[in-house]
């Protein structure tokens, strides 16, 4: 036995030991990455490096061999030195993304950066950037940025499963881990990989962002997926950070890893096993007795009914038994003690196939392939087992701690042949006393009976399995509508039979609550008070206002593009338009033909889903804008009254200026998409622009919404009747300061002049649509146009009285020739401001990009800000209404 | 002193059989064969003093000698034959391939005769395509006369002679990378112990040697280790050598002369001294692109193994490259750091991540983005490379690094702080 001096402790070990296990072995640690007890050396993390005396340099503590007389130094000034080296190397490229990576708590990186670390990277070039979700497999997913290289997962695959499908790509400092083209990291031990990495590079696809590790609390235990008995630590714990303040613990499983037992499992555990604790806490648990058909019964009364049906099938031949061979053997040997009592019954227990899923585990010989026999054939023979009880109608289900099951196929009843199988707690073949084991299907169609009680034991069997011979009917879809059915039957539980609620054709009661809910809810809008007549108009009025509100809109911008060019001319005493139809009005027609007569240019360089797009996304939120802008007061037509307004929504104000803000973004896609310099600056521009002013316009709007007490775009214009010293902008509201930053905020949302900067020609050529041509290009005027004519009637709507006259209405007035002025008091309104937006386009020059911002950032916010200070107090001290 | 290795070279068709035998060849080998049995052959090299020219300088004999002596039939021994010749700077090897394969191969069967070889691997670099078609040429012509194959020269012993070609990876060079790539897995370098003639390739023992290390046992064995001693400076530094002259000299190529050539010989002698008058010598890197620098200053050593170790540096694979005064050390070491960060393997982790970082920090500060106290920490991390890795390819990264930095420091200094170059040659100015 070689004696080593270790760090000035003398100790004995057994020849061959390598430093790292004699240090293990008196509860030294020293830190590693690579080395895995249950794997070959490969002694390439060099985080184990220790001194030994007389050895030129560091030694790797992994894979060196005590010798006598070694003297062995772990915690020198070399060896920190050492230690803190690597985890600078480690640590270089990876991503540091511990908020977000589930190994955080159980990580090694972590753990020895904070023990051997330096606490602070001297690296400061450009991180690596690699592959952050990589799916590998069934299971596993690969982080390749956080991978240090350690090869564990790759030496288990190409040395204890032998299958190989991880391996190394690249070289150097690009090297990084992966799966070999056409493989996927499927055979079934790939779980085990996920334990190994030290590192979060590796993570469990059941487990990934489920929980944190410290919230996790863990139980040594048995794997109950099968025989083998394979050593488990089960993780159970809460999800939420809240519930464990309030001391409150859910005890779902969370995961389940291997234990060391070098006698049963070694380090590893089978994906099955790893996740069957999934299928078991799946569904709802039996926890009550219930009598036939789920009726809630006691147990006396349920057990007594059981042993009469049990009794009476028994005695009519009719009664038998499938049992699992994962029942404990005290549960087998009780079963068929009570089906020997019963008289001539017959009792068999499902065949565990010899060496499927855990023939690494129990055999240690070669599993290559084990992949393909995997952990499908359990899956296939219980659903064989489960189709074959369905197809013969009610027989005796008794099945008891049922594993997981996954695909499967038919046809597979066959193979329930041969019940008693070594691997079930049964060894050998055992006929029952007084019965005999059930041989092949023929004999599994003889056992028709009455159903049964369920099984009195509340623990293993689960309500969905124990179910399962209520189902007439064979299964259409998939299971999870199954169990959504499943649940609402059994909640609204009747006499009808299963097959029928499942159906979902019952009446109420047996209807899944989520239906009846539906029905419940109390409704709003149109349809929600007469007959279907009153429905049917209020569509038709909702259509019909929709059509003439957007015509009417396209047809105002036709008619600015005229009036634009004519006031122009006016202003700079010229003609303007004057060739095309008198005085030029069919100019408008003339452009739209050419507009949709020209080529539709898109650059070669463009991003054409975009840029098809940006042009529509500027005018189609200008254009709903409008909908909540009442035009005209309430109206009846044909007997039945209706509000002149698209919208009447209680948030209309809201709604208005999040549909203008939507416009930015056709602003900024267009300039982005172009691939054009010009419009790329244009576009930013422009949206620094409406968004720096929609802070102010806002303000203002907040105001106006203050005095009026509502968002609702009706109510604020019906608080405006009266004389017009009554509208906001005046005595109503006191927001003449307020109306003012909103026409200027205005000004700068629809990019006009003086403010249209994103179109500085002389800077920008066009701006954002630099790059746009044909019916693209008209689509961004006509948006402008829109906005011009949304903006300019919503200052009317929350300012200036929308659609209220001004004066006081005369009893003489009603009806339709009011109702006519009032809305073209409205028009009027709006088609001041239209000549407004031309007067100032033609009379003050451009700002400078810092006037703006300046005029925007230091002038109009500060003044808003102001002006819903002021007002607030107004309001808070009933100044105004 | 008369060529020895390089007598064939330029001679007509020295590739052809019958010229090099017409030259006096084989004659080793059938010597060995007739009257010496492989201890004694061992002993002689043992004796002559003849350290591997790969680059360690490993002596020769002792590693023969590491070989068991009764092969076990079940494991045969096996010789390497490492023709991977990667190092930058190093042109020797491929010279002696391409123009007297012969010579390697007598090399080659005479050694594998000495370590009772069942089979002779050549592991040639991927890029001589050349050389490998010399090579396999005379590989057959080789079998052709009975060299090789089975019952050489009615002796009894059976030796082949594969050539395999490399894929162009610098770390297959070394020699236990060189038995994961022949074995067929990635050219990853194993833990030692144990060394290859307990485990090479296989899992047989096995012996790697350089082409020109087995180039020169057949003169050994011809003509005895005293005329082996005779040459260079005994009892350590022996034996002719090739000199591989690159860079700013007249005359660059590969010279054959006794070991412990001066270093200025080299170069004002053999090499027609500096490619410009106006520009005097700043910098030899004496054994290829891995070995530690020399200032002008300390080339007044002599080209062998021990006075170069004396010097602070290594003779290596004696790939001499001259740097005159036009050249700026920053780049130069920036580019050799480039080298060894593409070539890092990327197995054990100091040279993986190390040789990229100092590459970065070396690319910044040539091009004028280096902070001060970026010397230091490239010292620091050469210095937490070396000696942690499993091979030698991360000293061989390091090494140079912290050469240029060390003895070039205020070349460095000038560049982080001036953003350019220094101008190291006042003659410059005027050429300019």
């Amino acid at each position: 036995m070689p004696k080593i001096v270790m760090d000035g402790q003398e100790i004995e070990v057994a020849p061959g030991t390598t430093i790292l296990q004699a240090a293990l072995s008196i509860g030294r640690e020293i830190p590693h990455y690579c080395y895995h007890p249950g794997l070959p050396v490969a002694g390439n993390c060099r985080m184990c490096l220790v001194e030994v005396e007389k050895a030129p340099k560091l030694v790797i503590a992994c894979y060196q061999p005590v010798s006598d007389g070694m003297v062995v130094r772990t915690q020198s000034d070399k060896v920190r030195k050492a230690r803190a080296a690597m985890m600078e190397f480690f640590l270089i490229h990876h991503p540091l993304d511990c908020p977000i990576c589930d190994q955080a708590g159980e990580c090694r990186l972590q753990e020895y950066a904070v023990e051997h670390g330096t606490g602070r990277s001297r690296y400061t070039e450009p991180k690596r950037a690699l592959a952050k979700a990589v799916d590998v497999g069934a299971h596993v997913m690969l982080d390749q940025e956080r991978c240090i290289q350690c090869s564990r997962c790759i030496r288990f695959c190409d040395e204890v499963t032998r299958t190989g499908e991880l391996g190394f790509f690249q070289r150097g400092d690009r090297t990084v881990i992966g799966i070999y083209p056409g493989k996927r990291l499927d055979n079934p031990y790939s779980g085990n990989v996920v334990d190994l990495c030290p590192v979060g590079a590796l993570t469990l696809k059941e487990f990934r962002f489920e929980t944190r590790v410290w919230y996790l609390r863990n139980t040594p235990s048995v794997c109950a997926a099968c025989a083998r008995g394979c050593n488990v630590m089960v993780a159970t714990g809460t999800q939420n950070l809240l519930m464990t303040t309030r001391g409150q613990q859910d005890d779902r499983i969370r995961r389940v890893v291997p234990r060391v037992n070098e006698e049963v499992n070694g380090w590893w555990i089978c994906d099955e096993g790893r996740l069957a604790f999934l299928e078991m806490q799946k569904g709802e648990r039996l926890e009550t007795a219930e009598m036939p058909r789920g009726t809630p019964a006691d147990w006396d009364a349920a057990i007594a009914a059981a042993a009469a049906a049990l009794r009476e099938a028994a005695a009519a031949g009719r009664a038998g038994a499938i049992l699992s061979p994962r029942l404990v053997t005290e549960d087998l040997y009780a079963w068929r003690e009570l089906f020997a009592r019963l008289g001539s019954v017959r009792a068999g227990v499902r065949r565990i196939a010899r060496g499927r899923d855990d023939d690494l585990l129990i055999r240690g010989l070669d599993p290559r392939g084990a992949g393909d026999r995997g952990c499908r054939p359990r899956g296939r023979r219980e659903r064989a087992a489960r189709h074959a009880a369905r197809r013969r109608g009610p027989a005796l289900p008794l099945r008891h701690g049922g594993a997981p099951s996954r695909a499967g196929g038919e046809g597979a009843a066959d193979r329930l042949r041969g019940p008693v199988r070594r691997g079930s707690g049964l060894r050998g073949r055992h006929p029952p006393p007084g019965g005999r084991l059930v041989r092949g299907r023929r004999d599994l169609r003889e056992l028709p009976g009455p159903p049964p009680a369920r099984p009195p034991r509340p623990g293993p069997a689960r309500r969905g399995e124990a179910r399962l011979e209520d189902r007439a009917r064979p299964r259409r879809g998939g299971r999870r509508r199954h169990a959504a059915l499943d649940r609402g039957g059994s909640r609204a539980r009747g006499d009808r039979a299963g097959g029928a609620r499942l159906r979902g054709r019952g009446p109420e009661g047996g209807r899944p609550a989520r239906c009846s809910a539906r029905g419940r809810r109390p409704g709003r809008g149109v349809g929600r008070r007469g007959p279907v007549s009153d429905h049917a108009f209020q569509v038709a009025a909702t259509l019909a206002k929709i059509l003439v509100v957007v015509g009417v809109l396209l047809g105002g911008v036709s008619a600015m593009t005229w009036v634009e060019r004519r006031v122009s001319g006016l202003m700079q005493f010229r003609w303007g338009p004057n060739r095309v139809g008198p005085f030029g009005l069919f100019q408008p027609i003339a452009d739209g033909l050419k507009f949709m007569l020209k080529q539709d240019v898109v650059p070669a360089e463009a991003h054409k889903p975009t840029y098809t797009l940006a042009p529509a996304l500027s005018l189609v939120p200008a254009l709903c804008a409008f909908a909540v802008i009442p035009f005209g007061p309430n109206v009846e037509v044909l007997g039945r009254k209706t509000s002149l307004v698209i919208a009447d929504l209680d948030g209309g104000v809201l709604f208005a200026l999040a549909a203008a803000s939507l416009g930015v973004y056709g602003v900024v896609m267009a300039g982005w998409s172009s691939r054009s310099r010009y419009s790329l600056l244009g576009g930013l521009r422009s949206s620094a622009q409406m968004i720096s002013y929609e802070l102010a316009l806002g303000l203002s709007v907040a105001a106006a919404v203050l005095v009026s007490g509502t968002l609702r775009p009706v109510e604020i214009v019906e608080q405006q009747a009266g004389w017009f010293v009554n509208w906001n902008a005046f005595a109503g509201g006191w927001q003449l300061l307020g109306f003012v930053v909103f026409l200027v905020a205005g000004f700068a949302e629809t990019n006009r002049l003086p403010f249209d900067l994103p179109e500085a020609e002389g800077e920008l050529v066009a701006g954002y649509h630099t790059e746009y041509s044909a019916m693209k290009f008209a689509m961004f005027f006509m948006a402008e146009y829109v906005n011009m004519i949304t903006s300019s009637a919503l200052a009317v709507t929350l300012f200036l009285g929308g659609w209220q006259l001004g004066v006081p209405v005369g009893e003489g007035l009603a009806g339709w020739p009011l109702w006519t002025l009032q809305i073209a008091a409205f028009a009027g309104k709006v088609a001041f401001f239209q000549f407004l937006f031309v007067w100032v386009r033609w009379t003050l020059p451009r700002f400078r990009y810092d006037q703006l911002m300046n005029l925007g950032w230091k002038g109009l916010f500060p003044i808003a800000l102001a002006n819903v200070l002021v007002t607030a107090l107004l309001v808070a001290f009933d100044v105004v209404r | 002193m008369e060529r020895v290795l390089t007598r064939n070279v330029g001679r007509e068709g020295s590739q052809r059989v019958e010229v090099y035998e017409a030259a006096g060849g084989y004659q080793a080998l059938r010597k060995a064969l007739s009257s010496l049995e492989p201890d004694q052959i061992v002993e002689e090299v043992k004796r002559s003093g003849l350290r591997g020219r790969g680059g360690a300088g490993f002596p020769t004999g002792l590693k023969f000698s590491f070989m068991p002596k009764q092969p076990d039939p079940k494991r045969p021994h096996y010789l390497l034959c490492n023709a991977d010749e990667s190092e930058p700077g190093t042109f020797k090897d491929r010279l002696l391939m391409e123009h007297d394969p012969h010579l390697v191969l007598e090399g080659c069967l005479v050694s594998g005769y000495a370590i009772r070889a069942r089979a002779v691997y050549i592991y040639i670099r991927g890029e001589f395509t050349h050389a490998a078609r010399v090579l396999e040429r005379a590989i057959a012509e080789a079998y052709d006369r009975g060299y090789a194959g089975r019952n050489i020269l009615g002796s009894g012993w059976e030796c082949d002679l594969v050539l395999h070609r490399g894929a162009g990876a610098y770390i297959c060079g070394e020699e236990t990378g060189l038995i994961s790539s022949l074995e067929g897995d990635r050219g990853y370098p194993r833990l030692k112990p144990p060394f290859p003639a307990q485990r090479g390739v296989w899992g047989c023992p096995t012996t790697v040697n350089n082409v020109e290390t087995l180039a020169c046992v057949p003169f050994i064995v011809e003509r005895g280790a005293d005329w082996f001693l005779s040459i260079g400076k005994a009892p350590n530094n022996t034996g002719p050598k090739l000199y591989c002259l690159s860079g700013h000299v007249k005359r660059p190529g590969v010279y054959e002369a006794a070991m412990g050539l001066p270093l200025m010989e080299l170069i004002e002698d053999l090499g027609g001294g500096m490619l410009r008058p106006d520009r005097p010598l700043k910098a030899v890197i004496p054994g290829g692109s891995s070995v530690p620098v020399l200032r002008a200053d300390e080339c007044d050593v002599d080209l062998d193994f021990d006075s170069l170790a004396a010097r602070g540096s290594m003779l290596g694979s004696a790939g001499v490259i001259v740097m005159d005064a036009s050249t700026c050390m920053v780049r130069a070491v920036e580019r050799i750091a480039h080298f060894y960060a593409h070539e890092s393997c990327g197995q054990c982790t100091p040279c993986r991540e190390g040789c990229g970082w100092m590459e970065r920090v070396l690319h910044r500060i040539e091009t004028g983005r280096g902070e001060p106290a970026d010397l230091d920490l490239l010292l620091d991390v050469a210095s937490n490379i070396q000696g942690n890795t499993i091979c030698a390819l991360g000293d061989a990264a390091a090494m140079p690094v912290a050469s240029f930095v060390t003895k070039f420091r205020d070349e460095f200094r000038h560049h982080v702080e001036r953003k350019r170059c220094l101008e190291t040659a006042p003659a410059l100015e005027g050429a300019r």
